[in-house]
């Protein structure tokens, strides 16, 4: 009885060892990896990534600046392509390239209806800060993309040329427009630019230069408002039913507050803070709003997203850290908010990645 | 081992594990049949069953299973050729010039519509190097840019190498097969597709072909221009032009020697000639007087009289180059005349043919350099000279034989920032000053943005490495730039250069990211620098401008520390020289007394590393030494160079460059301060070089010129490096082998005896600078042969020294060696794409057949190009060794509980009749008939239990329970004890008898199978027992 009960236990043991065998041999393959990792200073929780690098459509060569009409995210890469992507499957629905961009390429564009070519009403026009030329130029998108045919967009108006002077433009970086409360009518239109001309200038709905503000400096006096490369703007509604205009002042690493008229309402972060704990920037360049008047701060410099209470200035969340990996933000540009997700551009990997704020 | 086999979806990378599957089963059995016994027929027959799974799963688990899924899309990867022979229009089947590139196009647009869902494309053109267009993608899309380099070669070898090296992607990007489809003229003029052919049929890729068909029928080409490959100066010569006619044709010929047309024509003005061209070869002599001597190329042009007559302009032109001998001729390079005027007078006084020019005068290709015998620099400094000047200079000496002095001053050596370029490695001493020497130091801060400039990366590393390579090792570095993960940082913080690995590495490590503002950098080079132990201090920016710049204090700190900054502002947006961009990089450099450099166009970009050589020089000054008036000490004075001249002593200097000595074959003769080499002299491949760290007499040896050894000074040393000419007749002559170029060598000595066992030791020098050796072997009395490369166009400088034995009966020197130098000039003046004046489809058939694919059709509709056929699909394994020994262990735990739970069939129908709704009715009366019949058994077995009985010890309602259990008697107990092996159960029945009924059967199976256990054992002992007592 004896011998039966130990080979009984060998036998079990075998079998033990022998799971366990399997298990160190099969330890030398890669194991599987593990797709997201946690939230905050961490790995982003994605729920999609789009692109890659590539010039064809649904990839990106560097994207620098992304916005969405409602159902696409509107995204244009260093390559000078506009395209239009499915926030779902990353499916390339529009695209086009804009027709010069020898000089360079646009760093920054806000999807807002407006008046076409012919003066109708449209809903997505595509209002692009075409750095390099000096100019704002608004498109009408071509029709959905055709694999192997090139469409090009309709133009439907311009202005500015290169100067310091009003209504001119040095370097710019983004197009902000106000709508009127009828949501039919444009109230003005905000332009930023940089370059020793670091400013906002404000233009009326026929684009008439109304007023600028702002001066190229690192200062932080309330009377005397100096940017230092104001990088993206964005129209806030506040929870008392106001608005007011967000200024990313990218290298003062600092966020601005401004009422439609210019004056300044507050800066959350400063040069001299600049860094990467939350609460601090380090070279914010995008900004999208969420539905309940939070904002989130993409930061070029920081690799990662800062969502923050404007009104108290403090800092929600903080999503992303540099890398490569899914999860992981190189030299994000910008961001945008649609249907409760965000969607930030990492720039320096060549994607979008989608995540739940 | 035996090879990865699968079942399904299932494979085995390591089967040969299976093998135990059979053998652990038998042992199983076979083990199951004694331990199981005790079970239920039911229950050991699943206890055997979940054992045998457990074994197969961990040994499936061992032999590392994969579950493989195969692809089911094409990926086609197609590669046009771009090449000269095909971009140009070619004669359509109607006649008609038609664009290749263009029908391409239409052609895989069209073919597009026959592709599968999930099936993509990848493109690659293929010229003088292959490129890749467009990484897999859907069959309609197309790249907006295409970068095809030079077009004036095919490589159709490195394009099918790069082909299979684009990982094959579906739509979904996962993996596909690969089918590779070329579209050529087959005309290759480099590599050998055949070889790489072999690659893709050793990987299952088959290459299917398109071959582009085309025939000239009006051609004319002028194949070669004949002179001699070396002459005296003012001897007559025929240029023999030969000219390749397809057809017979008119046309009028002109000749150019060294650029400068010859007149032809019989008119006065009337430079060229009218030539009737018959069908075939054509020879036209011309002949011509040497003007000059050196180099000399010869050009001849022939343009037809009626366009019609030639198809392709670009092979009517051919070149030669003939060597007209000189003696003595020596290139003077100074910053000017006078800075060399006393050494210019020793020289002619010499007999030596000197010219000076000033550093923008100085030759610009390898031909115009071997025009001299030797070039002396004399206190230039190295960014007035191009990259290629300097590569040019440098094989001048190294394979052509040509000599170089290079002449001290506060522009020369290390100091005029040669250290670190190609002249450096051609000099006999080193340009960077021994470590032990105390000397002031300079610091050198690089700023680097240049990501947005075109090959940003590219130019900013060869920047950087340029300024770098140009500091001593005492002098300190440092590199700062913005990075994405690091923001604003030191690549290199400010250090010793020393032997430059570390800054080296560094810059490879730069990874150039978009900086936005120059703010924080600024700041942390002021910082750096401040804290730096340097007597000059330097940064240098290199940006497109558009980073910002708002930080007020920065430069006024920086020009109160005495820190310069220089601005390269490279690419700008603004090309129109004006703009934020100018304005920041100029106001840089204008408030800290620095330079500014603006590089707008991509073709200025070689002069970049030029700039930050010269501003690295900044930092350099130190290495000048001047002091009090001292003389030399002469180190070697037996040296060929220095004889004769020590016997009168050296005057006095008051200065000179530092530098150190080079170890090796280089010879010192004259040493300064702390033993500092001050005129050296070696061996550089076939040339030789001597340097002298004085100046000209201008400002450290002014009292030279009334030295009374000044002249022979100079005509030595400079006679020493002059690039020989020998006493006998080497007559070369060269053959053109295609790609390659044989070169004869016939040797006589002077009396026109031939020459045996002569020793050579030749260098071709090609287009762009490549050095080659060529060997030259006896292949007869007097007759030498060697073959080298020569595929590109342009010209081939060939150099061979030679050294001749001595031989009394031939004369040549009386038994004593006749060493020399012959050269010759192969040139190659047109790209061999326009040679072709027709397609070369059989190789492209070739290629198909050797690697399975197929001979397209014309017609993109019936081409099938994402044909399935003959592929290899490949398959996506991925490891599930995890999840197997996950369910092995399951497994294994349920093989425990088979044998520690009761599974009664009955009762498990019973619950499933019930789960299944067949009525609680049923599964009752079941029940109780059980019950019943396990209470008949019990009765039945009540006398046989009688002791048993009183010993109960459970209550009334632990009895219930305990009918389906078994309690231990205390005497069992104790027998436990001493005999481990003893179940520690008694079961409460006794051994049935045959024939019970069924309802003894099924209590049995109710009292669990440990009382069986007991049983047998029992049973055992009685045989036992029967056993010993007979």
């Amino acid at each position: 009885m004896r011998r039966r009960s130990t080979i009984t236990f060998f036998g079990r043991l075998g079998a033990c060892g022998l799971v366990a065998l399997s298990l160190g041999l099969g330890g030398c393959d890669d194991a599987p990896g593990v797709g997201m990792g946690s939230e905050g200073a961490g790995k982003i929780r994605y729920t999609a990534i789009h692109g890659g690098l590539g010039d064809t459509p649904g990839r990106f060569a560097y994207p620098r600046a992304i916005d969405h009409d409602g159902d696409g995210l509107w995204i244009i890469d260093k390559s000078a392509r506009v395209q239009r992507i499915d926030p779902k499957t990353g499916a390339c629905m529009t695209i086009f390239r804009m027709p010069e961009y020898e000089l360079g390429k646009p760093t920054g564009f806000c999807v807002a209806p407006g008046p076409d070519e012919k003066g109708v009403w449209t809903e997505n026009l595509l209002y692009i800060a075409d750095t390099h030329y000096h100019r704002v130029i608004v498109y009408r998108p071509p029709p959905a993309h055709v694999p192997g045919q090139r469409q090009q967009p309709t133009l439907v108006a311009q202005w500015g040329s290169h100067g310091a002077g009003p209504g001119q433009f040095y370097y710019l970086t983004d197009v902000a427009v106000a709508l009127g409360s009828d949501k039919k009518s444009i109230e003005r239109i905000y332009v930023s630019e940089y370059g020793g001309n670091d400013r906002v200038s404000v233009f009326s709905a026929k684009h008439e230069f109304l007023f600028s503000f702002g001066s190229p400096g690192l200062g932080e006096d309330p009377k005397a408002i100096e940017f230092n490369r104001p990088q993206s703007l964005a129209i806030r509604s506040r929870r008392d039913g106001g608005r007011e205009l967000v200024v990313v002042d990218a290298c003062n690493h600092r966020i601005g507050r401004f009422t439609l008229d210019g004056e300044l309402i507050g800066w959350m972060g400063s040069f001299r803070t600049q860094g990467r704990q939350p609460g601090q920037f380090y070279f914010p360049y995008g900004v999208a709003l969420m539905p309940d008047g939070t904002a989130l701060i993409s930061e070029f410099g920081g690799n990662r997203l800062q969502h923050v209470d404007l009104d108290a200035g403090v800092t929600l969340g903080v999503y992303g850290e540099d890398g490569r990996e899914p999860g992981q933000l190189a030299a994000p540009w910008g961001v945008t908010v649609l249907n409760g997700l965000a969607y930030v551009l990492d720039s320096a990997n060549n994607r979008v990645v989608g995540f739940e704020p | 081992m035996l090879l990865a086999f699968h079942i399904g979806p299932i494979q085995f990378d390591q089967p040969i594990w299976l093998a135990l599957v059979p053998i652990c089963w038998v042992l199983t059995i076979w083990i199951g049949r004694q331990t199981l016994s005790g079970l239920g027929t039911t229950s050991r027959r699943i206890a055997l069953l979940v054992r045998l799974m457990v074994i197969l799963l961990i040994v499936g688990a061992v032999a590392k299973p994969q579950w493989r899924r195969e692809a089911k899309n094409v990926n086609l990867t197609v590669v046009v050729d771009a090449s000269d022979s095909v971009a140009r229009p070619v004669p359509g089947p109607d006649g008609k010039p038609v664009e290749l590139l263009k029908r391409v196009d239409l052609y895989l647009d069209d073919a597009a519509n026959e592709a599968k869902p999930g099936d993509t494309i990848s493109r690659l053109t293929a010229a003088a190097k292959a490129y890749v267009q467009s990484l897999p993608a859907a069959p309609k899309e197309k790249p907006d840019t295409l970068f095809i380099g030079a077009t004036d070669g095919t490589n159709l070898q490195e394009a099918v190498a790069l082909a299979l090296s684009i990982p094959a992607k579906d739509a979904s990007q996962g993996a596909a097969a690969k089918r590779i489809l070329m579209i050529s003229d087959w005309n290759e003029t480099t590599g050998s597709v055949q070889a790489a052919a072999a690659q893709a049929k050793a990987a299952g890729v088959p290459i299917d072909v398109l071959p582009i068909r085309y025939k000239f029928d009006q051609e004319v080409i002028v194949e070669r221009v004949v002179t001699p490959s070396q002459a005296r100066m003012g001897q007559n010569v025929v240029a023999r032009v030969l000219i390749h006619a397809v057809k017979p044709a008119r046309g009028r010929l002109s000749l150019l020697i060294n650029g400068d047309q010859v007149q032809l024509g019989e008119r006065p003005g009337e430079m060229d000639m009218q030539v009737q061209l018959e069908a075939g070869d054509n020879v036209v002599p011309i002949p011509v007087t040497l003007p000059n001597p050196g180099a000399t190329q010869f050009k001849a042009v022939f343009t037809p009289e009626t366009p019609q007559d030639d198809s392709i302009p670009q092979n009517n032109q051919s070149i030669a180059v003939t060597f007209v001998q000189s003696q003595g001729r020596v290139l003077v390079i100074a910053p000017s005349t006078e800075e060399v005027e006393p050494m210019r007078r020793a020289l002619i006084e010499s007999k030596l043919d000197a010219v000076v020019k000033l550093p923008s005068e100085a030759p610009n290709s390898l031909v115009d350099w071997t025009t001299y015998d030797a070039v002396v620099l004399a206190n230039v400094s190295s960014d007035q000279f191009t990259q290629q000047q300097q590569e040019d200079l440098k094989n001048y000496v190294h394979d052509l034989g040509g000599g170089l002095v290079m002449v001290g001053g506060p522009n020369s050596f290390g100091a005029g920032g040669w250290i670190g370029s190609p002249v450096a490695d051609a000099l006999p001493v080193k340009l960077d000053p021994p470590q032990q020497r105390k000397m002031p130091r300079g610091a050198l801060v690089l700023l680097m943005h240049s990501c947005e400039v075109p090959r940003g990366n590219y130019w900013g590393q060869q920047v950087a490495l340029a300024a770098v390579n140009n500091l001593s090792r005492l002098d300190l570095a440092g590199i700062l730039e913005y990075s994405f993960a690091k923001g604003d940082w030191w690549v290199h913080p400010i250090s010793e250069v020393g032997n430059k690995s570390a800054v080296t590495r560094a810059i490879n490590s730069l990874t150039f990211g978009d900086m936005p503002s120059f703010d924080n950098l600024l700041n942390m080079a002021y910082t750096g620098l401040s804290k730096a132990d340097a007597g000059a201090r330097h940064i240098i920016i290199i940006s497109d401008g558009d980073p910002q710049l708002l930080d007020q204090t920065i430069l006024p700190k920086c020009r109160a520390a005495r820190i310069t900054i220089s601005t390269v502002l490279v690419y700008p947006h603004n090309r129109a020289k004006s703009g934020p961009d100018w304005d920041t990089m100029r106001r840089i450099a204008r408030e800290t007394r620095g330079n500014f450099y603006g590089i707008v166009d991509e073709g200025e970009f070689a002069t970049l590393p030029s700039i930050f050589i010269k501003e690295a020089q900044i930092v350099k000054r130190s290495l000048i030494w001047e002091g009090d008036a001292f003389t030399p000490t002469i180190v070697s004075a037996v040296s060929e160079p220095m004889r004769g001249l020590a016997n009168a002593g050296f005057p006095k200097l008051s200065g000179y460059v530092v530098t150190a000595e080079r170890e090796g074959l280089s010879v010192v003769s004259l040493r300064g301060k702390e033993s500092d080499p001050l005129l050296a002299h070696w061996q550089f491949g076939l040339g030789k070089s001597v340097a002298f760290t004085s100046d000209a007499s201008v400002r450290w040896t002014v009292g030279w010129p009334s030295w009374g050894k000044y002249r022979a000074f100079w005509e030595q040393h400079v006679r020493w490096a002059m690039r020989p000419s020998g006493n006998t007749d080497m007559r070369v002559t060269t053959e053109d082998l295609g790609d390659r170029t044989r070169v004869v060598v016939e040797a006589l000595d002077p009396q026109g005896e031939r020459l045996n066992f002569v020793r050579f030791a030749g260098r071709v020098s090609g287009p762009g600078g490549a050095s080659q050796p060529v060997e030259l072997r006896q292949v007869g009395p007097g007759r030498y042969e060697g073959v080298f490369d020569s595929a590109r166009s342009g010209a081939y400088l060939m150099t061979v020294q030679y050294t001749a034995p001595g031989s009394s009966e031939a004369g040549a020197g009386s038994g004593q060696e006749a060493r020399g130098t012959v050269q010759a000039a192969v040139t190659r003046p047109y790209a061999d794409e326009f040679r072709s004046l027709q397609d070369n489809a059989p190789l492209g058939k070739l290629i198909a057949d050797l690697t399975g694919g197929r001979v397209v059709s014309d017609d993109p509709l019936k081409a099938d190009l994402w044909e399935r056929a003959g592929l290899v699909m490949p398959v996506d394994a991925r490891p599930i060794w995890i999840i197997v020994a996950c369910i092995a262990l399951g497994t294994f735990l349920l093989d425990v509980a088979v044998r520690r739970i009761r599974i009664e069939p009955a009762l498990i129908a019973a619950a499933v009749r019930r789960g299944l709704g067949q009525g609680v009715q049923q599964a009752g009366q079941q029940l109780g008939s059980l019950k019943e019949a396990r209470e008949r058994a019990q009765q039945s077995m009540a006398p046989r239990s009688d002791g048993a009985a009183g010993r109960r010890k459970t209550s009334g309602t632990d009895a219930a329970t305990a009918k389906a259990k078994f309690e231990a008697t205390e005497d069992e107990l104790k027998g436990a004890k001493t005999n481990q092996a003893v179940p520690t159960f008694e079961p409460e029945v006794k051994k049935p008898k045959p024939g019970m009924g069924q309802a003894q059967d099924a209590a049995e199976q109710a009292e669990g199978g440990l009382s069986r256990l007991k049983k047998a054992r029992e049973r055992a002992q009685e045989k036992f027992d029967e056993e010993e007592q007979k």
